[in-house]
């Protein structure tokens, strides 16, 4: 049963490279812009820090 | 009017948007496993295609994203031309990269499609060609917006570009009634009854549905970055860190 589901009746080696690709770029798209933004903001405290002292 | 004018400023927007990190996340991560497990569990297999067809799940929403995306841009970018709106420059330069993204993977998508059903990776066929126009716009609006940006240039040419780029939306739709290509006919429209059995459909709506949201989520986290380096001088920027 879970074999003939990763099969996909043959189209297998189309599927789940074109499901998995999509995921994957996804989830960058969401996960680079957050660490830029972490990385901003620690910039940003870093450099007020730095003129407060 | 009074919700308008708040949203015009830069620290009342960048609120209004951590906001919705949270809901849009949730609605990107639900309707996304919701979506696949329909795609590739629950949907019958397509009488003359077999379960190749899965692959529509990934693909039309990508396809419908890059056109959604690149039109949402336009607006965006007439905004910043014309009214001078400085979070329309923010929300046109967030939505390039995850636009682009969405380009490429309809052509990838595409192609992994085609190459069972058609016997190829890839034709210069109509709908194809000007898809992979599109993701030259793209392309074109980030270098050229990156570019006038070091220069210390104001970003009115990167905007035209997006407004002349708009051109190619309705090529992409259409392609398929215009020309004889290889590529098949839209399965879904808006006034016409969908050419897709019920449940089949369903989970490619909730696939457009997952990738909306993505979409969203990708925009609020970009474009608060955005306000932050626009206004990183700002006394209520130096309030929250």
């Amino acid at each position: 049963m879970l074999e003939h589901f990763f099969m996909m009746g043959g189209y297998a080696k189309y599927i789940w490279p074109a499901v998995s690709i999509s995921l994957v770029l996804l989830a960058l798209n969401i996960w680079w812009p957050m660490r830029c933004s972490k990385r901003l903001l620690q910039d940003l405290a870093a450099r007020e820090e730095g003129i407060n002292e | 009017m009074n919700i308008f004018i708040k949203l015009l400023s830069t620290s009342y927007c960048y609120r209004v948007l951590g906001r919705l990190v949270i809901p849009s996340a949730t609605g990107a991560v639900v309707l996304l496993l919701l979506g696949l497990w329909g795609g590739l569990v629950m949907a019958p297999a397509d009488y003359q295609q077999g379960d190749g067809f899965r692959i529509i799940y990934v693909h039309v929403p990508s396809a419908f994203l890059s056109m959604m995306v690149y039109s949402a841009m336009a607006f965006f970018a007439f905004l910043a031309l014309v009214f001078r709106i400085k979070l329309a420059n923010c929300a046109l330069r967030a939505s390039a990269p995850i636009g682009a993204t969405f380009a490429f993977l309809a052509l990838l998508t595409g192609s992994l499609w085609g190459k069972p059903m058609w016997g190829t990776w890839w034709i210069w066929d109509a709908r194809l060609t000007s898809e992979l126009i599109l993701l030259f716009l793209y392309l074109g609006y980030m270098v050229l917006d990156n570019a006038l940006r070091q220069s210390g240039r104001d970003s009115r040419a990167s905007c035209m570009l997006v407004l002349v780029g708009v051109i190619n939306i309705p090529i992409i739709h259409f392609s398929v009634i215009w020309w004889n290509t290889l590529h098949q006919g839209p399965s879904l429209s808006a006034f016409a009854k969908p050419a897709i059995v019920e449940s089949m459909l369903w989970p490619l709506l909730v696939m457009l549905g997952a990738y909306i949201c993505i979409y969203g989520l990708v925009l609020v986290i970009r474009m608060r970055m955005e306000i932050l380096k626009m206004d990183m001088k700002s006394a209520w920027v130096k309030g929250i860190l």
